[in-house]
């Protein structure tokens, strides 16, 4: 069937209805000739290759059927306005304009508009979350577009028009439901348009509304706007609005319950009642958005709509409750997740990483920062097998690529009971060692130098057992910064015959940094003993001339990787190896001796799993360790969900329950409550990393004190992250942290059951030798890591009195502990100022041989130049 | 010079008017044709072009008087079904008064101009 216009057929038909008349007269059967007329039109414009009968082509073919006083009518109106004149050349009304600008090219100018700058969802709310709702949105405008073609070209054929019915009805739902969620803002967006003349943008739902009933009314009258059509075409009735606009309102409703229930749910995480928070958690887990939370992480203030409704009241600290919250219900920190929003190619904020750096200067990781990462990284080190001993220097430079500075910060796994001796930042390509002072001091210092002054320091502190926090300000934009820290470690000895050291390197366990896939920490260690085992990524090298044996290999400065493990040889004599205190006279020297470690499993053990989501990939694991507890211990098993669940002796596996993040502190109150009804009973507690901040841990702080420090929490993380729990006990002492190499089933039973070949540290610094000063052959390590025991044993719980003493002796004997920490300045002035004096350069420990070590080699050169030359002599 | 125009006009519209009919019957009585090719065959003859618009009514007030009837529809590949006329036996009748009046009239118009028929 040929295209009619509608302007073709109106004229067509007042011509067919003025030569009616005429024709009745004349004897003919009008409609007989109407329909030979239009026979005849269609012809000619087949056989002219027109596709549509427009008004011009008919008024042409009038011509010949005799019309002119038709045509004269119709040619002779009143001079229409230029605007007009477009309008009717491209066959449109203004009405028709209207309807084509807010149904079609103002809801695709929005949405454009918004996946380009994101600026909805900057300030109120992300209305295109996932892709289905783009598609959705974009269903509208394409939709009304081609209703309104069909419309214009006269096409709507009864299939065309049934499927344009489908279309308006479901145009119109998704018009509605976005009206619906701008309806708060609504109000303000019309003041602001009658006002100020923007804010166009929150109207367009409305605007697409109402211009859709305007459409679907069009569509539905179609019929008889066509007079020509009316026998040809049945006035079906439309697929009604409840079949097509409800179905995909309800739809959207229901993607939008879980964000209703989050708002809903996630306020009553803080609630004071116990079962209302066990209750939320549940609820936010099963049916609860995450999407909606981990927005609320970042944008817990930028959000105005619906959802307002439901929540109940604004908290002022709701961006923190939602952190909680994401933590509570996914067992991820909120900072490890990606936001899944459609990235805007000109949208700014946190787009692909965290751009605003929230906790500058605290002592939380937290986001990886956009544009900041490390480009360098070298691990050295030096075995002393003789003492026992390693000393790994870690220097690292970071990058920002941002136009503003950033803080780089890194939570470190330090090896067991290792410790930081050495802290450097170069500063103007000098390198500048730190000042080393109380833990308190040196944060004031690092604050005020850093954050408030934006100046160049570089802040270690100690985070729990093990970990330090290390932290640097400003990395400038657009330029780098350079640090390194020296660690002091005592090598693990783990073997019936003492043969055998075990040295696990410091790894990164939080940052927020990025690392890119071509940078890797280069590892090079020097060993007097050839080394007998490395993980992956390592390997051994024959022997150098300063050493028997070296390391060398790429490991990956990422938290993802595991810590490297060296296994080296040792050569420490069962008789006690000697070093002498450098900061004292002549005389003073440190022993230290090696004695087979004594341990049984307790009577009674407290085990504490964490059922976050994490754990489940260590249910093996888990299983392992407890098979391991013997038979005469005492086992109760608390399982640390929403509400502890506790089990006497060893559970079966079906009783672990992992799911998402789970508050640790009350299943350790419980074993600890459990452990003071006993003689001895330590906690063993298992868990994965510990993100929540709003914890309270006086509970247990309590029953500690009463216990008068017999409460012991021995401690395996799982995977990365932080330990906020171990964080704000660490001045109690009493978590310890097991140290675990490649098996945690084997070390940790090894741990409790010492039979199996742990060798015990014993250092000691008599004031009076009665058999004289030892000479001193060993590493000077041996003085860092007695003074660091000292340190531990002033600085004890209960023990108030000496902590000042612990103090002075780690600033004296320059040792990150908990009670100190190591600033680097960029002034003297600074320095003195916060009552800080750097150390000397000469002071820190370094990588040079030492002088035992050199003498050794030194002799051992010796004698193998003697023996040539002897064989010489005899040769000759 | 106008009036006259307009009045040979419309004198000679009329006599068309008249004419018309007689030509389409003789067409159709040589030929079954459609409305296109009946007009296309006036076309062909001086003077006697005809559009669609006078020729349809007429068409249409020959079939109700019965003296042209529609024989068949014919598909045409460029456009609608076309309808092919033909001559009722009326039709053939008239056709032939039509010829003979005609003739009368021109013998009438030769003794009106030059007095005798010879």
């Amino acid at each position: 069937m040929m295209n009619w216009t509608s302007e073709a057929l109106d004229l067509f038909e007042k011509f067919c209805e003025k030569r009616r008349p005429d024709l009745l007269k004349a004897g003919s059967d009008p409609d007989e000739v109407v329909a030979d007329w239009k026979t005849m039109l269609e012809m000619t414009a087949q056989k002219r290759q027109v596709t549509d009968i427009t008004v011009e082509f008919l008024k042409e073919e009038l011509l010949d059927i005799e019309a002119p006083w038709l045509l004269l009518e119709n040619a002779q109106p009143e001079p229409p306005h230029p605007a007009q004149r477009i309008v009717r050349r491209v066959g449109l009304t203004l009405g028709g304009l209207f309807t084509l600008f807010f149904a079609v090219l103002f809801p695709i100018g929005v949405l454009t508009f918004e996946l380009l700058v994101g600026l909805c969802e900057a300030f109120l709310f992300d209305p295109i979350p996932t892709w289905i709702h783009v598609a959705l949105i974009a269903l509208v405008p394409v939709s009304n577009a081609w209703i309104l073609w069909c419309l214009w070209r006269r096409s709507l054929n009864p299939k065309r028009r049934q499927i344009a019915g489908v279309l308006t009805g479901l145009a119109l739902g998704i018009a509605a439901w976005y009206a619906l969620r701008f309806i708060l803002i609504t109000p303000f967006a019309f003041m602001a348009v009658a006002w100020f003349g923007v804010g166009l943008v929150p109207l367009a739902p409305l605007f697409a509304f109402v211009v859709g009933l305007r459409v679907r009314s069009r569509v539905r009258w179609y019929p008889q706007s066509v007079p020509m059509f009316r026998r040809s075409l049945p006035a079906d009735k439309l697929a009604p609005l409840w079949k097509t606009a409800l179905p995909v309102f309800l739809l959207l409703c229901v993607m939008f319950i879980p964000q209703v229930i989050t708002a809903i749910y996630m306020p009553r995480l803080s609630a004071p009642n116990r079962t209302q928070r066990v209750q939320a958690v549940k609820m936010l887990r099963t049916f609860g958005s995450k999407q909606s939370l981990l927005r609320d992480c970042y944008r817990a203030d930028k959000d105005f709509d619906i959802l307002f409704i439901f929540r109940n009241g604004r908290s002022f600290n709701r961006r923190a409750e939602a952190r909680a919250a994401y933590y509570r219900v996914t067992g991820t920190p909120y900072f490890a997740a990606r936001y899944a929003m459609i990235k805007r190619p000109f949208g700014g904020e946190f787009q692909g990483g965290e751009w605003w750096d929230e906790d500058l200067g605290s002592d939380r990781v937290s986001s990886r920062l956009q544009g900041l990462s490390i480009i360098q990284s070298r691990l050295d080190g030096r075995i002393h097998s003789d003492s026992g001993i390693a000393y790994l220097e870690w220097t690292m430079e970071f990058k920002n690529a941002t136009w503003r500075a950033q803080e780089a910060r890194a939570l470190i796994e330090l090896p067991p009971n290792a410790v930081v001796s050495r802290v450097t930042l170069w500063i103007n390509d000098e390198p500048c060692e730190a000042a080393f002072g109380g833990r308190a001091q040196t944060k004031k210092a690092y604050q005020e130098v850093a954050v408030r002054q934006r100046r160049d320091p570089l802040l270690v502190t100690t985070a729990g057992g093990d970990r330090i926090l290390q932290q640097c300000f400003p990395v400038p934009a657009n330029g780098s910064m350079k640090t390194r820290i020296g660690i002091t470690v005592p090598l693990t000895v783990y073997s019936p015959d003492m043969a055998e050291g075990i040295l696990r390197l410091p790894a990164f366990v939080e940052q927020n940094f990025t690392a890119d896939a071509d940078t890797h920490t280069s590892v090079w260690i020097e060993s007097d003993e050839e080394a007998a085992y490395t993980t992956t990524g390592l390997r051994i090298v024959p022997a150098t001339p300063e050493s028997k044996s070296g390391i060398r290999g790429k490991l990956i400065p990422d938290e993802s990787a595991d810590a490297a493990i060296i296994k080296v040889p040792l050569s420490v004599p069962y008789a006690p190896i000697a070093a002498t205190d450098p900061r004292l006279e002549n005389g003073h020297a440190v022993e230290q001796t090696l004695l087979p470690a004594a341990g049984e499993w307790p009577t009674a053990l407290a085990i504490v799993v964490d059922a976050s989501a994490k754990m489940k990939a260590y249910r093996d694991d888990i299983a392992a360790i407890l098979k391991a507890i013997p038979d005469t211990t005492e086992v109760l098993c608390i399982l640390a969900d929403d509400v502890p669940v506790l089990h006497s002796g060893k559970p079966a596996p079906r009783f672990f329950r992992f799911v998402g993040g789970c508050d640790n502190i009350p299943a350790l109150e419980a074993a600890a409550e459990w452990a003071a009804t006993q003689h001895y009973a330590p906690i063993l507690w298992l868990h994965a990393t510990q993100p929540l901040d709003n914890i309270s841990a006086e509970t247990l702080s309590q029953i500690f004190d009463f216990s008068r420090g017999k409460l012991k929490i021995f401690s395996h993380q799982f995977g990365p992250g932080s330990d906020r729990v171990s964080e704000k006990l660490a001045s109690t002492r009493m978590i310890k942290t097991i140290p675990v190499f490649e098996n945690p089933a084997d070390d940790i039973a090894a741990y409790f059951h010492k039979q199996g070949g742990f060798w015990k540290r014993t250092l000691r610094r008599p004031d009076e030798w009665p058999n004289g000063v030892p000479t001193a052959t060993g590493s000077t390590h041996i003085v860092r890591l007695w003074a660091h025991d000292e340190i531990a044993h002033l600085s004890r719980p209960f023990q108030t009195h000496t902590h000042s003493n612990a103090i002075e002796m780690a600033t004296a004997y320059q040792l990150v502990t908990p009670v100190s920490g190591a600033v680097v300045l960029e002034t003297m002035a600074q320095y003195k100022a916060h009552g800080l004096e750097p150390a000397a350069a000469h002071t820190a420990p370094g990588m040079v041989p030492e002088p035992a070590t050199l003498l050794l080699f030194l002799g051992g050169g010796g004698a193998l130049l003697a023996a040539g030359r002897r064989r010489r002599k005899r040769a000759a | 010079m106008s009036e006259h125009t307009s009045y040979i006009a419309q004198w000679i519209t009329q006599m068309r008017r008249g004419w018309l009919e007689a030509c389409i019957l003789n067409l159709l009585a040589r030929d079954e044709l459609h409305g296109y090719g009946i007009m296309q065959r006036l076309e062909d003859i001086p003077g006697l072009g005809i559009s669609e618009g006078s020729l349809y009514p007429l068409l249409s007030r020959l079939r109700m008087q019965g003296l042209v009837k529609v024989i068949r529809m014919e598909e045409s590949s460029e456009g609608p079904a076309r309808k092919v006329y033909g001559l009722t036996p009326q039709g053939r009748q008239i056709r032939t008064l039509m010829n003979d009046h005609f003739e009368l009239m021109k013998r009438q118009n030769q003794i009106a101009r030059k007095g005798d028929l010879s």
